[in-house]
């Protein structure tokens, strides 16, 4: 049987004969589809920590002119045992403040959440920080998936700028903000995006969580060399969100349109092995993540005309996409 | 209403039944589409940063990555930041509402110098920051 389905080429390539990497998509080829795109704010932490004790009657923490507000982020250390059942920082717990008065606070596992209600003075000396915040976006897809998270700058930055899994100094940030298979964490501590932004500053975020994800598909090269046809008017076809008129609205707010070129799926999948051949005999466009303590997080990769190549994680659970599209 | 639009599934799976995840296209869940695309290769003084500016007219601050070969034919996506005992790589990438940016620093401590480097981009429609 021949090839069958559906082939759309981008503009200017003949659709029969075109290579598979000047495609907007094929019935033969998987996409990266969008599933959740949202934004997201928070505050720099202070950087501020003291000593505690807590008042189990009252679910209490006694911290004398702590100075923290109802909504800021605390972690725990302990010389010997928190009170029960509070979790240190070594834990992986991030709490947050639910209830204050000048000289007490209570805390939740969520913000805004229940406070916890703590059943003994545990034992030793225990302090509370006030360095590291943890944003929360849920997903619920229930399976790893391909995220980006893009910082959106501070309040004293300015908003007018995106920076891909970096802050503005250029700093990576990718095993600081990591994916779930329920929830994307981001995880930013007091000294982050130094000096241009301050404890303090509100940070903003724009985060894609996209919907494929990493069960096999193996390469499956149908057209690797071809030229381009002739140039005309406006063609093809188009597709809108929800919302927007086919005809009228613009590209931004297609699901997709024959006008502009999509990831088009070459190969993915999970491995232990730390190089993975593509076969496509140029540098294409990639994401790469590993996995560790349940999530994954984006993993210093590098790929050439053969193969991807992980990066060091601390597992050797690797999660990738390799796409057709060209990188070089 | 029920639902609508166009589904195509990929081979082996079900049309009708299939989970989203495992179609080519639905029009339930937006692709990324790309805007433009290049690259090049810059030279870079040691110590000294450079800026790259793409111009995009996109009027919005839309979604950018970018790759940077290591120097040895093999490409990381940004941001890099490379450290060794002799240099140092950084690279990262920026959008505002009309030009995407790829910011270098490199540094080699030992003899300075030049370095060559090649990058390769990719401005999308999306948009970088909601509104």
């Amino acid at each position: 049987m021949g090839n069958y389905g559906i082939r759309v080429a981008q503009k200017g390539y003949d659709a029969k004969t075109c290579p598979d990497d000047k495609l907007v998509f094929s019935s033969s080829f998987q996409t990266l589809k969008t599933f959740l795109v949202t934004s997201a704010t928070d505050k720099i932490p202070s950087g501020n920590y003291d000593d505690f004790t807590v008042n189990v009657s009252t679910d209490e923490l006694i911290s004398s002119g702590h100075g923290l507000s109802v909504g800021d982020p605390v972690n725990f250390t302990t010389t010997d045992k928190l009170p029960t059942p509070l979790k240190t920082y070594d834990e992986g717990m991030i709490y947050f403040v639910v209830y204050t008065t000048a000289n007490t606070f209570k805390v939740s596992e969520t913000k805004g959440g229940t406070p916890v209600d703590i059943t003994d003075n545990g034992s030793g000396t225990h302090t509370w920080w006030n360095d590291e915040t943890k944003l929360v976006i849920q997903h619920n897809l229930g399976y790893y998936a391909p995220y980006v998270v893009v910082y959106n700058g501070s309040s004293r930055t300015g908003l007018g700028s995106s920076y891909f899994f970096s802050d503005s100094t250029g700093t990576p940030m990718g095993t600081q903000w990591t994916n779930y298979k329920d929830h994307v964490e981001i995880h930013v501590n007091d000294g982050f995006d130094d000096p241009n932004s301050q404890p303090g500053d509100t940070i903003y975020f724009t985060i894609y969580v996209y919907l494929d994800d990493f069960s096999t598909i193996n390469e499956n090269n149908i057209i690797t060399s071809g030229s381009s046809g002739g140039y005309g008017n406006d063609y093809g076809f188009r597709v809108s969100k929800d919302g927007y008129d086919v005809k009228t609205c613009e590209d931004k707010d297609l699901v997709v349109s024959s006008s502009t070129p999509t990831h088009i799926v070459h190969k993915k999948g999970t491995t232990t092995s730390s190089d993975v051949y593509h076969n496509l005999g140029y540098v294409p466009a990639f994401l790469a993540y590993a996995e560790d303590n349940n999530n994954i997080y984006v993993v210093d990769s590098t790929i050439s005309t053969t193969k991807l190549t992980m990066g060091y994680g601390t597992s050797s659970n690797y999660y990738y996409i390799i796409f057709k599209n060209r990188n070089y | 209403m029920g639902d609508y639009g166009i589904r195509v599934s990929k081979e082996g799976v079900d049309v009708k039944t299939g989970d989203d995840k495992d179609m080519i296209l639905t029009s339930k869940y937006p692709l990324m589409k790309e805007a433009l695309s290049g690259g090049g290769t810059v030279t870079l003084v040691s110590g000294v940063q450079y800026t790259l500016t793409i111009a995009h007219s996109l009027g919005y601050i839309p979604f950018m990555t970018a790759y940077i070969d290591d120097g040895f034919g093999k490409f990381s996506i940004s941001p890099v930041w490379a450290d060794s005992a002799t240099e140092t790589l950084n690279v990262y990438t920026k959008t505002d509402a009309n030009y995407g940016y790829i910011i270098f620093y490199w540094e080699n401590y030992v003899s300075g110098g030049t370095k060559s480097l090649k990058y390769k981009y990719f401005i999308y429609l999306d948009k970088g920051k909601l509104s």
